[in-house]
């Protein structure tokens, strides 16, 4: 029945447009792994130093190496990218800033009360992540938000070997799994 | 316009994949729909290519959604 095609046609047309607009998660892969490494980089040099480097080393290092690959993978996307979703201004405007709060926060923190910096860093993660999660219906993201935020409060109460270990924890979670489904369904 | 009614905007090129339609019918179709105030078309440049973007309108969503429950309708009689 042409009337019975004609919907037939338009839902498959709406999962088809629906689907070349959902995220692959790689800038999720990208900064979650990076920060995943670098954290665990730094918990190891504290507990066994090599000589000449400064454990902090490693996050300078890991950070702009993610910078660089993301703002060339971001341009590569923009260009070829054909159909735009509603949600997408919202989103980038919200990574830029938590991007510039981000940063802030850790100078002010390391440079006020550093045993602070790594539960404000939860606490942006857990909102960036919530927030997405939220606006694009993604069950992982909004799990890994409040886990962060939970995260936050714990890291508190240890010390600061420990607190590398919980945001290491909370990066996997927030970021690293629910990328690799976002990158799986892509598919 | 089930494409532009999922998505906030989308290029001339991606429209003509998704329709499999040939530029010069999918043009006539996007000055019918312009013509009847469902959709905006933006004309720009990327690279020195020429480019364009239609969005609908809430006409055109208002639209959309009725001849949608019409058919929904129609076919539960």
């Amino acid at each position: 029945m042409k009337e019975q095609e004609a919907l037939q046609l338009i839902e498959t047309v709406i999962s088809k447009t629906k689907k070349d607009l959902t995220d692959n998660g790689i800038f999720y892969l990208i900064w979650g792994w990076a920060v995943f490494i670098a954290a665990l980089s730094h918990l190891a040099l504290e507990v066994m130093p090599i000589a000449y480097i400064p454990s902090p080393f490693v996050w300078p290092i890991f950070m702009s190496t993610a910078g660089i690959i993301s703002a060339i993978i971001a341009k590569k996307q923009m260009a070829k990218q054909q159909v735009k979703s509603y949600a997408e201004e919202f989103i980038k405007t919200m990574w830029f800033a938590f991007g510039i709060s981000l940063a802030l926060s850790i100078f002010i923190t390391l440079w006020a009360e550093p045993m602070l910096c790594y539960p404000i860093v939860l606490i942006f993660y857990g909102m960036g992540t919530f927030t997405v999660g939220k606006i694009i219906k993604f069950k992982p993201l909004i799990i890994g938000g409040i886990i962060c935020w939970l995260l936050s409060i714990a890291s508190l109460f240890v010390n600061f070997n420990t607190q590398l270990a919980i945001l290491a924890a909370g990066i996997l979670i927030s970021y690293i799994i629910p990328g690799h489904i976002l990158y799986k369904q892509a598919k | 316009m089930s494409i532009l009614v999922t998505a906030e905007e989308a290029e001339f090129n991606y429209l003509k994949e998704q329709t499999k339609a040939t530029s010069g019918n999918l043009s006539v179709q996007i000055d019918k729909l312009k013509k009847a105030g469902y959709i905006s078309v933006e004309k720009s440049f990327r690279n020195n290519f020429p480019l364009t973007i239609c969005k609908k309108t809430d006409k055109g969503l208002l639209a959309f959604e009725k001849y949608v429950n019409d058919l929904k309708a129609y076919l539960k009689l």
